[in-house]
């Protein structure tokens, strides 16, 4: 790999064996996937939940990292805490009692306040074609995919290596060959799908190639359903939908690679994933928000059940940020007076703490379903079991 | 029998195989273990046909690794605890396994070989419980039998 000036003084250690190290880590990275150089990124996000007692290895990296009294070179932001600070449990602070000592690290790094997966909704926000080092595969999809900024999916701790450094070895989905499209998915749909469940199909068949979907009727947060399932039961870190996605827009059929596979999705596909993914109909908790709601999504859920009171417990979880945008707006009181509760947290953190995985829960994310035990059923379906219309029996 | 293979992260290994069919999600794998703090590697991912299976100290042997970009924090972690494989051969690397096995090394100087393969006679040759030899100065993974 071919390093500046600057770049070999660091891997030399001249900055320190903590600039030292991770510039090493990138190069190594980037090497093995044909990297000719780092490039400079306009901001990392970070994707492990600090604190957890069964990861002591990022802890102590953290402190001797912090102790080193660097700072971040680019703006970092960080995925949502695994619980509400406020409402702590024994079992809770036993996974993740460093919480507090982790996060004292990470700010002293310069971290980003967000705690959220979907930094792009105003705390980090890519413009089309920027560079990033960002982990988080549901953020990963969203900027590559609907913003059209770049980043590769990156490990978790890579992103902190890339944040030091300011930098990101040059491969993969960096690069215009490897955005084009390898599968042609064909969409023989009778009706509008819900994303979701598209999207974790579509991450089931593809794995990690690039696939360029059939024009659906999709807003900005659908895509970042869609992109968040498929990433999860797949790996996609990168899709185009025809007409809609800016680099399908900006080079129509062109987006797609001289070479590419064909796939058909039919209703009747979606159906028999919807029925394999239902393992539960009477849920304790519904949780919408996986990743993280927007602001135009939570003013959908508010319109559709004002007035109702839920017959289940209910919790919409969203960023901070988007929270308090929310609360300025009328629909926030019509949306809290259903008994319905506004979240932040992580909720696939959530439920690995003890007893909170036993709860039988529904979701409209194919990503929580696929992580969890929590059982998946689109947002009609959800809505209907809200509303104690037992929509959710088969 | 000898194949070549390319060394993501170079180190000797030699040990019994474990083949799993599918692609490896490692943080569904190897998230119980690490929680309960467990000696043993177990993959704990319900969805794989590994499932079950300790992989402590064996060789690897999966077409490649998938799922949550925490994975490269969960393979540095099964390494330092002592429960991950000895060593990993894909058919196709990925950018998470790669980063989990350069962090160990760079970080902590623990070596966990990870070295991809594309030959189509070792997938169709490579059974669980035949012993597997790395060379990273030959470059090759050797199957004996």
């Amino acid at each position: 790999m071919e390093l500046t000036a600057e770049e070999r003084s660091w891997l030399s250690g001249e900055a320190g064996p903590i600039l030292q190290k991770a510039l090493e880590t990138l190069v190594r990275y980037g090497e093995v996937f044909g990297a000719r150089r780092l490039v400079p990124i306009s901001s990392s996000h970070f994707v492990f939940p600090p604190g957890a007692t069964s990861f002591p290895t990022i802890q102590e990296m953290l402190e001797g990292i912090s102790a080193a009294g660097i700072k971040l070179k680019v703006p970092m932001t960080i995925n949502p805490r695994p619980y509400e600070p406020g409402e702590t449990s024994p079992a809770a602070e036993k996974l993740y009692g460093w919480r507090e000592q982790a996060e004292k690290y990470l700010f002293d790094l310069g971290l980003t306040d967000s705690f959220t997966c979907t930094p792009y909704y105003g705390d980090n926000v890519p413009k089309e074609g920027e560079i990033l080092g960002w982990a988080e595969s549901s953020a990963v999809a969203y900027a590559n995919s609907v913003i059209g900024a770049r980043t590769n999916r990156n490990s978790a701790i890579i992103e902190l290596c890339s944040a030091l450094t300011g930098k990101t070895p040059e491969f993969g989905l960096l690069l215009d060959e490897n955005r084009r499209g390898t599968v042609r998915v064909h969409l023989d749909l009778e009706e509008e799908p819900p994303y979701s469940l598209l999207g974790y199909l579509i991450g089931k068949k593809v794995g990690r190639k690039v696939p360029v979907l059939d024009q659906l009727p999709a807003n900005e947060s659908d895509l970042k359903d869609l992109g968040a399932a498929a990433a999860a039961s797949g790996a996609v870190g990168l899709f185009h939908m025809l007409r809609v996605t800016p680099e399908a827009r900006r080079l129509g059929e062109q987006v797609l690679a001289d070479k590419y596979e064909e796939l058909t999705i039919t209703t009747q596909d979606l159906k028999n994933l919807e029925h394999e993914l239902l393992k539960e109909k009477d849920p304790e908790l519904i949780i919408i928000g996986c990743p993280h709601l927007s602001l135009s999504q939570l003013t959908r859920w508010a319109e559709r059940l004002a007035g109702h009171k839920l017959a289940v417990n209910t919790w919409f979880i969203t960023s901070p940020r988007v929270d308090r945008e929310f609360r300025s707006t009328p629909l926030y009181r019509d949306l809290t007076a259903t008994g319905a509760q506004i979240k932040h947290f992580c909720p696939l953190s959530y439920v690995q703490i003890p007893p909170n995985g036993s709860l039988r829960i529904l979701t409209d994310s194919g990503k929580l379903c696929y992580y969890t035990r929590a059982s998946y059923a689109p947002p009609e379906v959800c809505l209907a079991a809200m509303l104690g219309k037992g929509g959710t029996g088969r | 029998m000898k194949y070549s293979g390319r060394f993501v992260v170079s180190g000797t290994a030699r040990g019994e195989a474990v083949c799993g069919k599918r692609p490896l999600n490692t943080l569904a794998s190897f998230l119980n273990a690490l929680v309960t703090h467990s000696e043993q590697g177990i993959i704990g991912d319900p969805n794989h046909d590994l499932f079950g299976t300790d992989v402590k100290g064996k060789i690897l042997v999966v077409p490649t690794t998938i799922g949550s970009t925490t994975a490269g924090l969960v393979f540095l972690e099964a390494i330092r605890q002592g429960i991950a494989p000895q060593a990993v051969v894909v058919r196709e690397i990925d950018t998470l396994l790669a980063a989990g096995a350069i962090l160990s090394a760079v970080w902590f100087n623990r070596v966990m070989p990870v070295v991809e393969v594309a030959d189509q006679t070792f997938w169709q040759t490579v059974r669980t419980g035949v012993q597997v030899a790395l060379d990273p100065d030959a470059a090759t993974v050797e199957v004996l039998g």
